[in-house]
């Protein structure tokens, strides 16, 4: 049985090796591409030499692109979608947990529905909805005939308009929203014991006391791991930044650094600087990973319970 | 620190969930200063019942009474009431210190009056030395205490506890009990305890409620409840092994057996219920009633038989453990003193004759 064992471990190495081998390539390729100089690409194509023009190529990005500006709006847009996505969920599992409301299960699944409805499958009515966050109201209006009745009064129909495209709160609002994270908390909250609240609400505690006293210090960990998941979901978003932001200034890194390469008709783009670019852009994710590890592991361990 | 004890009036009281009646209704009152165990079955209403004098739970219909308020409509933080909760509830992100003074800091009291007063209580259950660990530091027996000192702090005119020991050890549970009798002495709040747990029950309480279906069974001192069961229920319920029951049939002068044996001579008439204790059964060579051995569990002072009578029905009998019968078949005397009579229908006790 001990040979058989070895010989097991042996075997799942090796799988994995490959595995890792499989997922390092591309980016040990990318690593030493932006070593090289434009030139040198262009002479020896896609060679594995490294080269000595890593410095230069940084400086590149720093004094030619908008790279560095948008990762700060990455950074932003990152922040504010994790926070958003975390107030929210809470409040949401916590007013669906402790709050006996008589269509709470009813609303936890539309909660659970909107899982089943990510933003790349409704980008264009998010859009439609963004470019003039009022159109309900205008709508409402129009269909209960009070603009009909404005008009005959006034003489003017009622219009408001306002637009949230190219501005940090309309490229993170539309996914603040997001079941999986009310969930979580929700299963979450469900294993602290009933008695806590009870006791809670016979020292004096009002449910705002103590949401704030005594379940949010305990949802630490939970509220951690989602905070690090969403902010790398934030960050890693690529259609909805690119709908909503219309200027350079306001794009996000990931799709500024796909607007690095321009067609290949223009010839062959600096790819020695578009990779230095990209391993620029994985710094802050690759960090919070690093630094937020042990909760990332756990908010996976308790999503799937 | 003694507490002003007053009394609560429960009055028609009710609780239904949609179309279940957990306490179909309740009249009682608990006498200031007194040690009421509410005790019955698990799902007998007794936890519901707390939580409705607590204010955790809304009474359907009815009022509720502590001294000269009337509370069923007040928040539960107005009623005066702390509680004690079986899995201790306590704050785990907060220190003993902080648990104890929560309500203190809710309720307003400066940080250095808080502190006297955790102090106080600490000292009181014998946590002096802990009040800066995390409750998860703490063993059962001392988490309980915590949970008792944060229901003691705010000197409550009553005091709830819903099972706090069943998730003690044996060992620790009768520590606590006799913790929990002297405290009650000391502090002198009404209180309420709610447990399955009958030695609990007989050995806490000043009187027991011993509740069944949402209503009161009976409510009486413990050696009433045990000595003179109200019911079929009670004396079944009370007592371990329980009191034994016999159906017979008194003609006026004796009592027959469903099998025309006689068992005894009593004046009781038609057919009725017959109890009796386990360790009233006198085993006696000269006795009239014979039963035949079938089982024995030694348990050091006292031996548990069980036998049958000659209908087949068996009957418990407690001894001590030198006294127990050797052999298959003995004859016993039922002494008439012990012998309590139900109505077989009905389940309730008829008076002594």
């Amino acid at each position: 049985m001990v040979e058989d064992t070895r010989l097991l471990h042996t075997a799942a190495n090796i799988i994995l090796l490959i595995g890792m081998a499989f997922i390092l390539l591309p980016l040990v390729i990318t690593a030493i591409v932006a070593t090289q100089s434009y030139e040198d690409f262009i002479a020896q194509g896609l060679s594995l030499r490294i080269g000595d023009h890593f410095w230069q190529n940084i400086k590149t990005v720093f004094t030619e692109t908008t790279i560095p500006r948008q990762i700060t709006n990455s950074v932003i847009v990152a922040l504010l979608v994790a926070c958003g996505k975390c107030v929210l969920a809470f409040l949401t599992a916590f007013a669906i947990v402790y709050f006996q409301a008589r269509y709470g299960t009813l609303i936890f699944a539309f909660v659970l529905a909107t899982i089943l409805m990510p933003i790349d499958l409704r980008v264009i009515t998010t859009y439609q909805i963004a470019a003039n966050i009022m159109s309900p109201i205008n709508g409402l209006m129009d269909l209960s005939g009070l603009n009909d009745l404005i008009e005959r009064l006034g003489g003017q129909r009622l219009y408001f308009e306002l637009s949230l495209l190219n501005s940090y709160i309309g490229m993170a609002a539309p996914v603040v929203a997001h079941g999986t994270g009310t969930f979580l908390f929700r299963q979450y909250l469900r294993t602290l014991p009933k008695d806590l609240a009870r006791a809670a609400t016979l020292d004096g505690a009002g449910p705002i006391r103590f949401m704030i006293d005594i379940a949010l210090p305990l949802s630490k960990a939970p509220m951690a791991a989602l905070f690090v998941l969403m902010f790398l979901g934030g960050w890693t978003q690529y259609l909805w930044p690119l709908v909503a932001a219309s200027t350079p200034d306001m794009q996000t890194a990931v799709v500024g650094l796909a607007r690095l390469a321009p067609n290949l008709e223009e010839g062959i783009p600096d790819y020695p600087m578009i990779m230095t670019a990209a391993l620029l852009v994985s710094i802050i994710p690759l960090g919070v990973t690093a630094f937020m590890q042990r909760f990332i592991t756990y908010g996976l361990t308790l999503v799937e319970k | 620190m003694r507490t002003q004890a007053v009394d609560i009036y429960l009055e028609g009281v009710t609780k239904s969930y949609g179309a279940i009646q957990a306490i179909p209704h309740l009249t009682a009152r608990f006498i200031a200063g007194e040690f009421t165990v509410i005790l019955g079955p698990s799902g007998c209403g007794k936890s519901t019942l707390l939580m409705c004098i607590a204010g955790l739970e809304s009474l359907s219909s009815g009022t509720i009474k502590i001294g000269d308020d009337f509370v069923h409509r007040k928040e539960p933080k107005d009623r005066g009431c702390a509680m004690v909760f079986q899995n201790y509830a306590l704050y785990p992100h907060m220190s003993v210190l902080e648990n104890i003074t929560y309500n203190l800091k809710i309720a307003g009291l400066a940080k250095n009056e808080r502190i006297v007063r955790a102090r106080k209580v600490a000292r009181i259950v014998d946590l002096d030395d802990y009040l800066d660990r995390r409750p998860g530091q703490l063993s059962g027996g001392q988490r309980q205490r915590v949970a008792i000192a944060r229901a003691i702090v705010r000197e409550p005119r009553v005091l709830l506890y819903d099972e706090p020991l069943s998730n003690l050890d044996a060992r620790l549970r009768q520590d606590m009990r006799q913790e929990l009798a002297q405290l009650h002495k000391r502090i002198g709040a009404t209180s309420l305890f709610v447990t399955h747990d009958q030695l609990e029950a007989m050995s806490l309480a000043d009187r027991i409620m011993l509740l069944n279906k949402g209503s009161i069974e009976q409510f009486d001192t413990p050696e009433n409840i045990y000595n003179n069961p109200a019911s079929i229920f009670v004396a079944t319920f009370i007592g371990s092994p329980s009191m034994n029951l016999i159906e017979v049939t008194g003609d006026g002068k004796v009592l027959r057996l469903e099998d025309d044996t006689i068992l005894l001579k009593d004046t009781v008439c038609g057919a009725v219920m017959m109890g009796i204790r386990p360790e009233h059964i006198i085993l006696d060579p000269q006795g009239s009633i014979k039963l035949y051995v079938q089982y024995q569990e030694k348990l050091g002072a006292q031996t548990v038989t069980s036998a049958t009578l000659p209908t087949g029905q068996s009957i418990m009998l407690t001894t001590p453990a030198d006294q127990a019968p050797v052999q298959k078949v003995v004859t016993a005397l039922f002494p008439a003193e012990h012998i309590r009579y139900f109505d077989p229908t009905s389940g309730v006790a008829r008076p002594a004759s």
